[in-house]
């Protein structure tokens, strides 16, 4: 839920980076905190296991400036990707305005891309939210795999497997090397904002 | 989905949390809704935290615990509370939606504390209700 | 005669049947100070209810407070420096129960406190009169600094109210009364008086004239003993 103050005139929204357990999620925050710590200049916050698995979530809040008079403040969340972190994924996604789901293209992620996808329709439905209409950008990560030899799954398969109904913009990524992770964050906020602001109206 | 809060009904919250709160000796409040967005924050110009990371962790901890209850057949906790050697943190839930976070020293005591709060929900839920109809 | 299975039957009934009968948690009447001091401790009800309140204030747990004054003042009624002890508690406990969340912020330290030093006086044995009455003096002051305090923060919430809409907020009259301080002298909000600072410079010098009326009665008391 996107909260407005007009007292401060500011509008803060909630992102969430979905997806399969050691898909990216974190790295595409980690990424982004590392590329623009001199102008983000916030803290991230991350509760992990000793294996360094995301053990409740990553969080990451910036401003991204005033628009329409309006200072908009993003706050990106991950979720831990494991199965039996279902309970921590609903608590974080409480709230939630906008998603990417991070999917893993390597062929052996294939049915847990799958499985994550609909775990995440059903964990909307709980919150009345609708997975076809909350704002949601897809991501195929580890595209940088391929030159170490490592099957991936081709964009074909992915976009059938995950986005034939949903029909949202994809795309294709390295969150360790960046590649269209800014780009993904760029629509994801755009997507965001542009429909808190047609609910407002 | 997102509501709305107007200057008239921030100011009127800052002051339930002023007289009420850091008035009474209360180091640091603070309200959220349960995405962890933070609607009021006050403190006693003592110290500065990272609030924004206490919110998300707040809401996220408020959350956890909310459902360990219903797990073990509680409807909910009447006390989330978390005591340190100099500050602590309370924890009170207004309405299904809200938060309140008081960070408190050890010269105000934790039942002082509870009926200071109980207090300030009352007056802040009569602001905060018609929003949750929306 | 007894036969040894006999015995061994009868220890655990018996010492069941002991238990039940002797079981403190059912005892309705109050402690009488004649047990054992070394095993039994009289206040462990009271440290109870004062760390309830610590941790929450209900009616309910000041209710047992105040009744479990009452009851150590009838165990304790020889003892004038406890008597005193305890009279401060329930001084306390009355206001905290009539103002609950308008309670002065500092009537929970000042609560805890007394507690403290009171317990340490009835838990040390081998303590002189003399010293009990000084950390008893000790509490006083303090006790008497909370009063001031509250008084002064009274007066100026109906300085800065212009109308004041608030429901007076009133003490017990046990809370105002110092032994042998004139009622009329002592500001009473019970009587909507807003204390003036004569007033309290007044009070505070009957406070005064009377830790050193104490004082001297110690003094008086320590050269009978020589």
């Amino acid at each position: 839920m996107a909260f407005v103050n007009l007292k401060e005139k500011e509008i803060q929204v909630k992102i969430v980076y979905y997806g399969p357990g050691r898909g990216g999620k974190t790295s595409n925050l980690e990424y982004i905190h590392r590329k623009f710590a001199n102008r983000i200049n916030t803290e991230m916050v991350t509760v992990k296991t000793h294996g360094d698995r995301t053990l409740f979530f990553d969080f990451l809040p910036f401003d991204i400036g005033v628009i329409n008079n309006f200072n908009v403040k993003i706050q990106l969340y991950t979720v831990p990707g494991q199965i039996k972190y279902n309970a921590t994924r609903k608590l974080v996604l409480r709230g939630v305005d906008g998603i990417v789901f991070v999917a893993d293209a390597m062929v052996l992620r294939r049915e847990k891309n799958i499985l994550s996808l609909k775990n995440l329709q059903e964990n909307l439905s709980e919150y009345e939210k609708s997975i076809f209409k909350i704002p949601l950008v897809m991501q195929y990560n580890k595209i940088d795999l391929k030159e170490q030899g490592i099957p991936l799954l081709p964009m074909a398969t992915l976009e059938r497997d995950l986005n034939s109904k949903l029909k949202k913009t994809s795309f294709a990524s390295s969150a360790v090397l960046g590649t269209n992770v800014i780009e993904t964050l760029k629509r994801i906020i755009s997507l965001t904002v542009t429909s808190i602001k047609k609910d407002l109206k | 989905m997102s509501y709305t809060l107007g200057q008239e009904q921030l100011d009127s919250i800052e002051d339930i949390l002023n007289q009420d709160l850091i008035d009474n000796g209360v180091r640091c409040v603070f309200l959220i809704d349960m995405a962890g967005n933070i609607i009021a924050n006050l403190d006693n110009g003592e110290k500065q935290h990272d609030i924004y990371s206490l919110a998300a962790l707040a809401a996220g901890n408020f959350g956890a615990v909310s459902a360990m209850a219903k797990i073990i057949g509680e409807n909910e906790f009447s006390l989330l509370f978390h005591k340190g050697k100099k500050e602590n943190i309370h924890f009170n839930k207004i309405t299904t939606e809200f938060l309140l976070i008081t960070i408190f020293g050890n010269d105000i005591s934790l039942g002082f504390l509870r009926l200071k709060v109980s207090e300030s929900v009352e007056q802040l839920k009569d602001i905060l209700k018609p929003l949750l109809s929306s | 005669m007894v036969e040894p299975n006999d015995a061994d039957n009868l220890t655990p009934e018996l010492e069941g049947r002991l238990d039940d009968l002797f079981d403190e948690h059912n005892a309705s009447l109050p402690d009488n100070g004649d047990r054992d001091g070394s095993k039994f401790y009289p206040l462990a009800e009271l440290k109870n209810l004062i760390l309830s309140i610590d941790w929450e204030i209900t009616d309910e747990v000041l209710e047992k407070l105040l009744q479990q004054i009452q009851d150590l003042n009838m165990t304790y009624g020889h003892d004038k420096t406890v008597l005193s002890f305890l009279q401060i508690l329930d001084a306390l406990g009355g206001y905290i129960k009539k103002n609950r969340a308008k309670a002065h912020p500092k009537t929970f330290k000042t609560l805890n406190s007394v507690f403290a030093s009171l317990d340490k006086v009835v838990l040390s044995k081998d303590m002189a009169e003399t010293e009990k009455k000084k950390i008893l003096s000790t509490e006083m002051n303090q006790y008497n600094e909370l009063r001031i305090q509250i008084a002064q923060s009274k007066a100026e919430k109906k300085k800065n109210k212009l109308k004041s809409q608030e429901p007076e907020i009133t003490a017990p009259e046990s809370f105002f009364q110092t032994p042998n301080a004139a009622k009329g002298d002592f500001p009473n909000t019970e009587q909507g008086l807003v204390p003036s600072t004569e007033a309290l410079a007044k009070a505070v010098e009957e406070i005064k004239q009377y830790i050193h009326a104490e004082i001297e009665a110690l003094k008086t008391e320590i050269k009978s003993l020589l």
